[in-house]
This record gives C-alpha cells, structure tokens and sequence, in this order.
C-alpha cells in the first residue's frame, strides 16, 4: 500500500533513512527472537523433565503423609502441625535473557522444622518432613521455570509480530513509496526538459 | 526476602507447615481467587496451587502469572492426576513456537 505523502525530494531523503533504519531493526529483531525461541526450547525442555519428576516425587510425599496421619491420631497430628518453628523464605533475583527480565528463587531456610515432641510423635512423620523439605527446592525450580517460559512465550510473540509487520508490511511499503516518488520525480524532470524544448522551439519561430 | 505460599485442599498441603510454608487451605472457587488476589499483593514470591483448585481459577492463574511478579505453580494433589501444570506449558509452548514440537505424547 502507498504510503500517503508528498511526492518531492524531501520526503524521499526522509523515507529513504526510514527504509534504512526499518531494515536494520528488522535485522535485529529476527536475532532477537531466534535467539528468544533458542532459550525457550531449552527451558520447555527442561521444565517438563523437572515438572514430571516433581509430580512423581510429590505424589509419593503425599502418600508418606497419609501413612503419617493414619498411624496419628488427629488431634495430635493437629497439635504437632499447629506451631511451626522453621520458616521458609526466597530471595529473588533477575536475570536477562534478551531483555527479558527471568527470576530466580533461591531458598532460604530458617530454623529446624522438627519442632515438636517425641512422644506422641511417629517416625513416619519424621521422614515424610525431611522428604517435604528435600523435594521444595525442586518446587521452586520449577516454579522459577514456569514463570520464567510464560514471561518468554510473551516476550516471543511480540517480537513475532513485530518482525512480521517490519518483514510484510513496513519495509514494503516504504519500498513502494520510494519507488512511487522515485518516478514521479523523473516524470516531473521529463515534462519540464519537455516543456522547455518546447517555448525554445516556440521563440526560435 | 520473600515468602512462599500454598494453596489447595487442606488434606493435600497440610504437610507442608511444619516446614515453614504459609499454608491456605481453600474449597471454593471465589474463595481461591479472593485469596489468591490477596497473596499476589503481598510479599510472596512464589504460590503453589493444587490441581483441582487451580483447574477452576485457571483465567486468574494465566492472567496474574503474565502481569504480577509473583510465580504461580500447579502442583499435582492427593487425588487424582489432571496434568493441568504439563497443559500450561504445552501452551506457552505452542503460543511461543506455533506448534508443540516437544512433546507429542497425549496428556489429555
């Protein structure tokens, strides 16, 4: 499509820079999203290996935990859970990755998480806590790797779509014009060289 | 320093306290999205969700995952397997690529 301009020299010189630099931003923005799509694959990959052992391994916690409350009896499963001492903290941090800003969560332990008594207390519930507390590093990967994939599936289909309207839409249509302007010029050029042979013919009469 | 938080049914998360975790059991739907509203302003970095809560808020979940700081992670529960938390990143996936070129097998 024409883009809607003046047909003289100014807006040539104007469209002409605009063609460069709509090209060169073209240029960048393809790198960037092939280099966006490269990381992304790389964390799909990764998140999915990391989310399947997650579930296998959270679903046997719950059945430890089950056991657990089973062999307990509920007030006194109620009683132990009721106070804890250890608490769970995460510290954040960004990284760019193609101008995306990815976190990550490190975690931050705090106290000892047997905070309860030996006596009304089984062993299993021992375990399944020291199963819970080796499995949420893990969660939090996991959680760092789904934020980070949505962050970046959005982050790649901007850039999509930008590349797309540079690539079919931009660039062709300051082609269009440049060329469109290009011509008139010349015709313009011709029609006076034209005009002028004429009045001289005219004079020479 | 940031916080952690759990939700989901109360039978599936409970375990998770004596660690330290910030525990929020929830049944119903708008209760979830009333709470998990709450969380997202305050200082939690992270909310894991069970599966069955989170396959009822799943518009909320998608929509405050893209816009606020704060993670949020589907973790399987007790009961049954939904593969919600595997569907979200088949569809990040295909949003990202166009097609789902990772994994072709069948998790519906």
């Amino acid at each position: 499509m024409l883009l809607k301009v003046n047909p003289n020299r100014m807006e040539l010189i104007r469209l002409k820079k605009r063609l460069i630099v709509a090209k060169r931003g073209y240029k960048l923005l393809k790198d960037k999203r092939d280099a966006l799509i490269q990381v992304f694959v790389r964390l799909a990959k990764e998140s999915n290996m990391l989310r399947e052992e997650l579930e296998e391994k959270l679903l046997k916690c719950y059945a430890i935990f089950s056991n657990t409350s089973s062999l307990m009896s509920k007030l006194a499963l109620e009683e132990t859970l009721m106070f804890p001492k250890a608490k769970v903290k995460t510290e954040v941090s960004f990284k760019n990755v193609m101008s995306v800003n990815v976190p990550q969560y490190k975690l931050k332990c705090e106290g000892r998480y047997y905070s309860y008594g030996l006596v009304d207390t089984t062993a299993e519930l021992d375990s399944a806590l020291r199963k819970y507390h080796e499995i949420l590093p893990l969660m939090l990967r996991v959680a760092e790797l789904d934020k980070s994939l949505t962050l970046l599936a959005n982050e790649i289909e901007k850039t999509r779509r930008r590349v797309n309207a540079l690539e079919y839409v931009i660039i062709p249509d300051l082609e269009e014009t440049i060329k469109f302007i290009t011509m008139k010029l010349d015709e313009m050029a011709r029609s006076n060289t034209s005009a002028i042979m004429r009045i001289k013919e005219i004079i020479r009469a | 320093m940031y916080k952690i938080a759990l939700m989901g049914n109360r039978e599936t998360i409970i375990g998770f306290k004596l660690l330290g975790v910030s525990i929020f059991p929830v049944k119903k739907k708008e209760e979830s999205v009333e709470i998990l509203n709450k969380l997202v302003k305050e200082e939690y970095a992270v909310i894991f969700i069970t599966e069955e809560i989170g396959c009822q808020i799943i518009e909320e979940i998608e929509i405050l995952q893209k816009t606020s700081f704060t993670s949020i992670t589907i973790i399987p529960s007790k009961s049954e397997k939904k593969y919600l938390g595997l569907k979200i990143l088949r569809n990040n996936i295909e949003k990202a690529i166009g097609t789902d070129i990772l994994f072709r097998k069948e998790v519906e």
